[in-house]
């Protein structure tokens, strides 16, 4: 029998076994090899490593064994002997430091075990003030401007059960992963340390009014909440599974060990009959991730929370013209009393439109640290309290295709091409994310997220002895048109580093840089036109300047049309180059496409047209 | 349904607060449009994927920072519009909105009472956000005061 607990008696040490009066129960355990379940060793967070497992918490605290992170034996064994305990007299007994182990634990071994009654005031606090009744997935959509965000950021909310339903959202208490950066951290060790999983990273709740401010308001991110099928019950075991996890590390690592990796796995540590985290091996995007709670049939219709950039867009769109510019001198100009009259020209919903637009340009503008403008926001708010009650709502009808709705996030092509005369095969593989003449539905508007694209041409064995020619390697290969307005101006920018032949002929497959700097503008409906400064550098050598404008467009319901021009001249050489592309992308699903594209090139080594067809598959 | 008290927004929210407390309630509350000198923002940054929070799991149980003698149901709403002012204003002047809606749950308002209680507030709005400067203390003072004049709310208000 074990000694599980000494107890000093006078001056002698007494070797008391707790466990003598009960049940068997290691006998029971290596019976059954509870150890080795499944359930287990997701609650635990064990992953396969060679020559056995180790757990994701990087973390001596998270284990009631030595060797727990590495032995599932011994951290089973050592947790029933801590639970079956009496709970030591500390303020934070094991029994709720680990509730989530604790219920697993009660529920696999024999009835005939007595368990000690703890209370744990704490957890039923927090329990109580979360009152569950159901979870959301919350899905702040890419911000293009930050590394980290630019694919989006998946955590929990809790929503709450009130009398006659869901008590208000901004209320409800979230839980999210992160990565513990100290503030004004370097941007290079941010990506540094980001990529090779040497943050700290830890779970985190707050309430969901601070989330929504810092995504809606402070970085204007569009939220997407989509309920999940779980029940109150359900919702508090994922609370106690988080509540497991509190002010312990699990590194983070940018690629896979991320949010939206761990958000995944703490679901199934809370359901271990849930498999989703296995399919990730090499990153874990948080779109993806949603994919697979969507194919898990976890997922409801989502609900949309507009960015204040979102918003601004939306009641642009609902005011003529006229009123637009009305708004915008209400702000940069001021509440006067001539402006107030020229708003009686509205009918009076007009005019609340109004309002509320110069509103949110105001705070749009403020948070650009654009002057004090506290004074105008009053007046316009002191305004507006004078018209009829009318919450600023956008209705479904009017919200962007949802991010489930977009294609995959990997692409691969198969076609072929002919460059002046002579026909090719072509290759094309894009891991992540999305291009400018992909189906747009479901991604941030005018953005392209390409890295490790690459294009492979196939020719006969003359050319190369493979038959086979690299022509592009990107690693990362990124743009933002976003259409100027006063309102919200935005620069437009198009920045890409890897190797690229400048055309088929091209003998030299260069590593380099190139960056266009320039703003776009809206010139239809459905189109828009940029002009940009183009700058380009590579190890051929070369340096070169230039410009690069286009006109892209959206025919029908998801078919993309663009043609584009670059045209720059060497500051080494006397050399110029002109290249000229049409492109067009024709979905045929919402996971597969063909594009075309005819494009002339012509430096001073050579001339020709470059035309190609591509079969395209996302998945 | 029992108040229930937002430690994690109350920590978070007073969090910024290292300043001992000058008068009733929380320390210096948050003015419109201006936050509390700049320690929203951060406090909100604090909140994104990448960056450090000390706060893994906002539990207190309560004052932190609050004058002692308010009671726990008055401390809950100075933080939440410590942290909400800009949201519940606007919502106020539009007569309608989620943030107003939250203000009117921790107040406990029933929901067949939050458009009368919504319409009040936009009724005087110049009374409850005088000027832009407004502070957290005026804005739930002069509430309170629009509350315990109407008849059909007066229960609702707080009695600081």
């Amino acid at each position: 029998m074990r000694c599980t607990a000494i107890m000093v008696a006078g001056s002698s040490w007494v070797c008391a076994s707790i466990t003598t009066a009960q049940p068997d129960w290691m006998a029971w355990v290596e019976w059954h090899r509870l150890y080795e379940q499944d359930e287990w060793h997701k609650i635990l967070y064990y992953e396969s490593t060679r020559g056995g497992v180790r757990s994701q918490a990087d973390d001596p605290a998270f284990f009631l064994a030595r060797e727990g992170a590495t032995q599932p034996k011994s951290e089973l064994i050592a947790s029933i002997e801590h639970f079956l305990a009496e709970p030591s007299g500390s303020d934070n007994p094991v029994h709720c430091r680990f509730p989530r182990r604790y219920d697993w634990l009660k529920s696999q071994l024999p009835r005939t075990l007595t368990w000690p009654d703890v209370e744990c005031p704490e957890l039923s606090a927090f329990i109580e003030q979360a009152a569950p009744k159901g979870m959301t997935l919350v899905y702040p959509a890419s911000y293009l401007n930050n590394p980290a965000s630019m694919f989006g950021h998946t955590f929990i909310r809790v929503d709450a059960e009130e009398e006659g339903g869901q008590r208000n959202d901004l209320l409800a208490l979230t839980v999210s992963y992160g990565a513990d950066v100290k503030p004004n951290e370097n941007g290079f060790v941010y990506a540094f340390k980001g990529l090779t999983g040497l943050y700290p990273g830890s779970v985190r709740s707050h309430p969901y009014y601070l989330q929504v401010q810092n995504y809606n308001e402070l970085e204007s991110r569009d939220i997407w909440e989509y309920p999940l099928h779980l029940t109150a019950d359900q919702t508090e075991t994922f609370i106690k599974a988080a509540w497991e996890l509190k002010d312990i590390n699990f590194h983070y690592a940018y690629l896979l060990k991320n949010c939206s990796y761990r958000l995944l796995s703490v679901l199934e540590a809370a359901f271990p009959e849930l498999d989703l985290v296995s399919e990730y091996d090499a990153y874990a995007v948080p779109i993806d991730t949603l994919r697979t709670l969507e194919r898990a049939d976890l997922l409801d219709e989502p609900h949309y929370r507009p960015a204040i950039a979102s918003r601004i867009a939306y009641l642009r769109h609902r005011v003529p013209t006229p009123g637009n510019k009305l708004a915008r001198r209400l702000v940069d100009d001021g509440v006067s009393d001539a402006r107030q009259q020229a708003l009686t020209d509205y009918s009076q919903d007009q005019q609340g439109n109004v309002i509320d637009l110069a509103y949110e340009y105001s705070r749009f503008k403020a948070k650009r640290d654009e002057g004090d403008l506290a004074e105008v926001s009053y007046d316009l708010l002191r305004l507006r309290s004078r018209y009829p009650s009318g919450e600023l709502k956008i209705e479904p009808e009017d919200w962007p295709a949802e991010p489930l709705a977009g294609h995959g996030i990997r692409r691969i092509g198969l076609g072929g091409g002919v460059w002046r005369d002579r026909p090719y095969g072509l290759l094309s593989f894009r891991p992540v994310y999305h291009d400018r003449y992909d189906r747009q539905a479901g991604f941030l508007k005018h953005s392209q997220i390409n890295a490790l694209n690459s294009e492979w041409r196939l020719v006969d064995g003359s050319d190369s002895p493979f038959g086979i020619k690299l022509d592009r390697f990107d690693l990362v290969d990124f743009s933002s048109l976003v259409p100027y307005n006063p309102m919200t101006p935005a620069m437009a920018w198009t920045g890409r580093l890897g190797w690229q032949r400048s055309s088929p002929a091209d003998a030299q497959l260069p590593f380099g840089a190139s960056l266009g700097l320039g703003r776009s503008r809206q010139l239809t409906e459905n189109s828009t036109v940029f002009l940009m400064a183009a700058f380009e550098a590579s190890s051929r050598p070369e340096f070169s300047y230039g410009i690069q404008a286009g006109w892209l467009a959206s025919l029908g319901d998801d078919k993309r049309l663009g043609v584009e021009l670059r045209s720059t001249d060497s500051l080494l050489t006397d050399d110029s180059r002109l290249r000229v592309d049409a492109t067009y992308n024709h979905p045929l699903s919402r996971n597969q496409a063909i594009r075309t594209r005819i494009g002339y090139h012509r430096d001073d080594d050579t001339e020709g047209w470059n035309t190609r067809l591509q079969y395209l598959r996302y998945f | 349904m029992k108040k229930v008290l937002l430690t994690a927004g109350l920590t978070i929210a007073l969090s910024g607060t290292a300043m001992a407390q000058s008068g009733p309630g929380c320390g210096l509350g948050s003015m419109l449009f201006k936050g509390k000198s700049g320690t929203v923002n951060h406090v909100l940054a604090s909140i994104t994927n990448g960056i450090y929070s000390n706060q893994a799991f906002g539990m207190s149980t309560g004052t932190l920072g609050c004058d002692t003698s308010q009671p726990i149901e008055y401390t809950e709403v100075a933080a939440y519009m410590d942290a909400n002012l800009d949201q519940v204003a606007v919502d106020m002047a539009r007569g309608e909105g989620e943030s107003l809606d939250g203000l009117a749950t921790l107040l406990d308002v029933p929901a067949s009472e939050r458009a009368a209680f919504a319409a009040t507030a936009q009724a005087n709005f110049t009374r409850i956000f005088p000027s832009a400067e407004t502070t957290r203390e005026t804005a739930v003072e002069e509430l309170m005061a629009v509350l315990r004049e109407d008849e059909a709310l007066a229960e609702y208000a707080l009695n600081a």
